[in-house]
């Protein structure tokens, strides 16, 4: 059970690495959003919550690991899931 | 350390020093408040681990929602114009003509519908783990202030877009307000209609939308949060199992705590942000009087359950003032929770009455949204209503009746005024003894008792409508005495058999020989 959660914490803080470059990429992103066309309030939307959604994970996995707490990979495992998704969607609009 | 002598430990204040009778009172005053608003308290201390939970932090993000209303609000204020000639026209600028208009006003209703649903979710759930008891009894009040200004953020803007179904919607609002009896319904209709002219109207509406009511919600919030700083989360109230050590370590408010809550906030932002991009809002066509007499009028759905209470059809005519009385007086009677619930106990597991009501009222309010919804305008018969409402509760307090006796038989009981912070007495008397006690025919006689209160209810109802409307008759007389009768036989039955199953889970305080007839130990 130990190992399991050593496991758990090792891979969420190389996902934390890959969030705060999703983070640092999506902000990027609504930067360069041009306004004036209809696909810029999809694509404002999308980018804005994966932004949101990587800020959370990335507090989370802070915050717990400062607790001295196991990291819960089922949280982990769906916020990557959901992030991926909209990237998905991202690219498609 | 008793409750006393940490309240004077806070507060400072004994009674039993030697002062003037007139100090003395003054001194009882100042303490009642100060125990319950937290003016000599330490602030920003620790918070427990069990806190970090997000129903302890639903009214927190009806907050986010209102910053974020806040913010789509302020932009679209540069855009619109609240005229009856301009409102609709300025709207549909923003809709079509501004970078992202759609989509703001459609982030900024569905953030006010997700406020008013977080709203009643956090009264609920404070309702149903009983945090309103003392010291928590201004901060219920507070907040149930803040959730009728909540509902009247709801009232007034939707007015603003001067849409057919909107304007349709809020004349019905100001219809029933004018029912109200006098001096209320002159106050209102003063401070929202002025006088009577639309321009007059839309002006007040937008006034107390965008400056009286955030400003009323920014005070009221500020003494709320005060409060909360003072007395701390309430205690989970799970059952008589203490918390582990580690569910009751403190965390600092910051960071801890402070990022907790930033996680919440920024997940319920993406949920709204995407729910927003997936069902935009679509603006209905400008209000006409030609164009309204087409539409059924419809308030939007959190006032759904209080307009179809009106549609039924003993409270046509004189009864909308019944009507209107029943509603405030469920209202009033959730202010003064506090009050009206005096028992000691917050565990779920000890408050079958209050919990049945609790369970009652939502799905009440559940089943006339639904019914509302599919039935726009339709006038509902009495006896549909009666037949409806009464299933319900009947219902509800079967399948309540049937969790507690299955949930809580192997539990024990007993009056833990501090929810499960306190260790059970070894003395509790077990739950067991007293669910063989009120077995099946006290939950089916409390049923038949219930089907009798509803049906003395609306038959009452009925009668007082009556005789408004038709004058002092004998026939009249003789149902409202059957209906009144049939109440007090329902009243007194009730109070039997809850005292009977109080006895059985020896939460009784206050014996009465003349209950117990044929009860055995």
């Amino acid at each position: 059970m130990e190992a399991v959660t050593e496991q758990t914490e090792r891979v969420a803080l190389r996902v934390v690495g890959l969030l705060v470059i999703v983070g640092f990429a999506s902000s990027v992103v609504l930067w360069t959003i041009d306004t004036s066309l209809a696909s810029g309030e999809s694509l404002f939307a999308v980018y804005l919550s994966i932004d949101l959604i990587a800020f959370a994970m990335i507090s989370y996995v802070y915050r717990v690991t400062k607790t001295g707490d196991s990291i819960g990979r089922v949280p982990l495992l769906a916020g990557c899931i959901l992030l991926l998704l909209l990237l998905a969607a991202g690219f498609a609009v | 350390m008793s409750e006393q002598e940490e309240e004077k430990a806070q507060s400072g204040y004994d009674p039993s020093e030697e002062a003037p009778t007139h100090e003395r009172a003054l001194a009882k005053v100042v303490h009642w408040f100060d125990a319950r608003l937290g003016l000599s308290y330490e602030m920003l201390r620790p918070a427990p681990t069990y806190s970090v939970n997000p129903f302890y932090w639903l009214g927190a993000l009806a907050v986010v929602a209102f910053a974020i209303q806040g913010v789509t609000g302020a932009i679209m204020m540069i855009y619109y114009i609240p005229t009856p000639l301009q409102a609709y026209s300025s709207t549909l600028f923003i809709f079509k003509n501004v970078s992202y208009g759609r989509f703001l006003e459609t982030v900024h209703l569905y953030t006010a519908y997700a406020m008013i649903m977080l709203a009643f979710m956090h009264m609920m759930r404070n309702y149903f783990v009983s945090t309103n008891k003392k010291p928590r009894e201004l901060m219920w009040i507070t907040g149930m202030v803040m959730g009728f200004v909540t509902l009247g953020f709801g009232f007034t803007g939707y007015l603003l877009p001067w849409t057919v179904v909107s304007k349709s919607a809020t004349d019905v609002g100001i219809g029933m307000m004018a029912a109200l009896p006098q001096p209320l319904s002159g106050f209102i209709q003063f401070l929202i209609v002025g006088g009577g002219t639309d321009s007059g109207t839309i002006l007040r509406f937008y006034d107390l939308h965008v400056v009286v009511l955030p400003g009323v919600l920014l005070l009221l919030l500020v003494g709320k949060m005060y409060m909360l700083e003072a007395h701390g989360v309430s205690e989970p109230v799970a059952g008589p199992i203490p918390l582990p050590e580690k569910k009751r370590r403190l965390i600092p408010i910051f960071p801890d705590l402070t990022i907790y809550l930033l996680e919440l906030a920024a997940m319920f932002g993406a949920a709204m942000l995407l729910i927003s991009l997936a069902f935009p809002l679509n603006l209905a066509p400008e209000y006409t009087p030609t164009l309204a007499a087409q539409y059924a009028s419809q308030p939007d759905w959190y006032f759904l359950w209080i307009y179809q209470i009106l549609k039924i059809s003993l409270f046509e005519g004189p009864g909308l003032t019944v009507a209107l009385g029943l509603v405030s007086v469920v209202f009033v009677a959730l202010v003064l929770l506090p009050f009206l619930d005096r028992g000691t106990t917050r565990r779920i597991a000890s408050r079958m009455r209050w919990v049945t009501i609790g369970l009652i009222f939502v799905g009440e309010v559940a089943v006339l949204t639904v019914w509302g919804y599919v039935t726009p305008g339709a006038i509902i018969p009495a006896e549909q209503a009666a037949l409806v409402l009464g299933a319900t509760a009947i219902i509800i307090a079967l399948v309540s009746a049937g969790a507690y006796k299955v949930i809580f038989r192997k539990m024990p009981v007993g009056t833990l005024s501090s929810g499960a912070q306190s260790p059970a007495s070894p003395a509790a008397p077990y739950a067991t003894r007293s669910f063989n006690t009120a077995s099946l025919w006290t939950a089916t006689t409390f049923v038949v008792l219930l089907t009798l209160g509803t049906f003395g209810i609306s038959g009452s109802i009925n009668g007082a409508v009556q005789l408004i409307s038709q004058g002092t008759r004998l026939p009249i007389l003789q149902s409202l005495s059957l209906s009144l009768a049939e109440i007090a036989v329902a009243v007194a039955g009730t109070v039997y058999l809850l005292y009977r199953l109080d006895l059985g889970t020896g939460s009784i305080k206050r014996r009465v020989k003349a209950f117990e007839v044929g009860w055995k130990q």
